[in-house]
């Protein structure tokens, strides 16, 4: 039966499930030992496959982990985009984002992946510069949510939004990297309140409502009005 | 700067200067030309991609010099966070003085502390250090003394801060620390890892808005300045 099943695979959908897998075990192998300690051999066999199976899908290492992160960012924004609902009260709102946010906290092996992807951007050029459109669509992401939060608030915000979201995703990137390196001065739901505090503490400087004259633009950043 | 260089001899200065060096001397020589190479190599390659030998070759020695020092590279590495970490301590020691006008101690710490940012390698080494922690328990128990001693080192700054500011916190100190701790890390990471998108104006200006919002959540605003 199952010999019926894979034959129905055409060869396309064959060549896309090798890798499918090679994306998953390579997420898993690269949390657990780090990007530089997981070799392209131990990747295909942790998958499942012959080295020649990996070649004939990504052409270096790095491609895979990019697609990795690729992927890994596909699935984090969908979770968010459901949030943003009109229909529902703002309040349910902020709840459904808080609870998605939180949820990332038991993500373990996506965060140490775009930890591993930070360190290598940082010493590689080639690296950083595929990655910075992944980190640039991110930024973006998370300013369109504060845009949508401040549309329903009815404020403006006082700081540019380009400058805001990456405010919040270094914060949290922080927050995770102190919890997942020290797990018992912050165990995990002690960094999510922390991330928590710090995140309504500057929304609520931030988005005044009523109050747009007297939170002037500060900051050496250009206004940004709107997401791009 | 006078001041760290003999906070890690452990010998009287005016012997030091007179005397030819001893074998205790020029060992400790050996250690810290050995942690220097270590350093520099780790935050440039990674700690995976740094073996023993390149350690050893970099500093001109053999590889029986490095383990005559230092039982492992884990071990070495762990010298080279601690005495960062020493350095770090002595640069702030003194600052937080009562009599100087509170100005006079922020525009101090806004000084130590952008000098510590330029140090590029010393943040890659520590992000290093965290990244280990997160995979290996042994690691995690030795770097959670240095991440302890720097957490504390942040109240205590904090809580000056707000006493000479004549203001209560808005949280719990230790929340507070652990959180500015955080988002300095994150933004420090996000500079180094995405230079164009986030250059070191725009890093400042998130900083200071954020650490402000946290440390005034909810009262007026700006009326401590952390000097981050």
């Amino acid at each position: 039966m199952a010999a019926t099943k894979r034959k129905r695979l055409t060869r396309e959908e064959g060549r896309e499930l090798t890798a499918q897998r090679l994306v998953e075990a390579a997420q898993r192998l690269i949390a657990r030992r780090g990007l530089e300690a997981s070799s392209v051999e131990d990747i295909a066999e942790e998958a499942g496959y012959s080295r020649g199976a990996f070649y004939s899908n990504f052409k270096t290492k790095n491609d895979l982990f990019f697609e990795v992160l690729r992927q890994d960012q596909e699935r984090n924004n969908a979770k968010f985009a459901v949030a943003l609902d009109d229909a529902l009260p703002l309040e349910q709102i902020r709840a459904r984002i808080k609870e998605t946010n939180a949820g990332l906290f038991d993500e373990r092996d996506s965060f140490m992946a775009w930890t591993e992807a930070r360190m290598l951007s940082a010493r590689d050029p080639k690296f950083r510069a595929r990655v910075a459109g992944l980190i640039a669509e991110r930024r973006d992401f998370v300013a369109t949510i504060i845009q949508y939060l401040a549309r329903r608030v009815g404020a403006t915000p006082s700081f540019p939004l380009d400058a805001l979201a990456m405010g919040f995703i270094s914060l949290s990137e922080g927050v995770r990297l102190f919890g997942a390196s020290c797990p018992n001065e912050m165990p995990a739901e002690v960094a999510y309140s922390i991330l928590d505090l710090f995140v309504d503490a500057v929304l609520q400087q931030v988005l005044q409502p009523g109050r747009r004259e007297a939170a002037a633009p500060r900051g050496s950043v250009k206004s940004a009005g709107a997401t791009r | 700067m006078v001041v760290f260089k003999y906070a890690f001899v452990p010998y009287k200065v005016d012997r030091m200067a007179r005397k030819r060096l001893s074998r205790a001397d020029s060992r400790e020589r050996t250690a810290q030309r050995l942690l220097d190479a270590g350093e520099r190599l780790i935050a440039r390659r990674g700690l995976d991609a740094t073996s023993v030998e390149d350690i050893a070759a970099a500093a001109g020695y053999s590889r029986g010099a490095f383990y005559s020092n230092f039982k492992s590279k884990e071990d070495l590495f762990f010298d080279v966070l601690r005495r960062n970490q020493e350095r770090t301590n002595a640069r702030f020691a003194g600052v937080l003085d009562q009599a100087s006008p509170l100005e006079q101690v922020q525009a101090r710490i806004r000084e130590l502390y952008a000098a510590l940012c330029s140090d590029g390698d010393s943040f890659m080494a520590w992000t290093e250090g965290r990244m280990l922690s997160a995979r290996d328990p042994n690691f995690r128990e030795r770097l959670a003394a240095l991440v302890a001693q720097r957490r504390d080192f942040a109240v205590q700054l904090i809580e000056y801060l707000y006493r000479r500011g004549g203001h209560s916190p808005s949280l719990p100190l230790e929340t507070l620390a652990m959180g500015l701790i955080s988002l300095i890390e994150g933004v420090r990471l996000f500079v180094a890892s995405c230079p164009d998108q986030m250059p070191r104006e725009v890093a400042e200006s998130i900083l200071r808005d954020f650490v402000d919002s946290a440390m005034t959540q909810g009262g007026p605003r700006a009326v401590v300045q952390p000097g981050f």
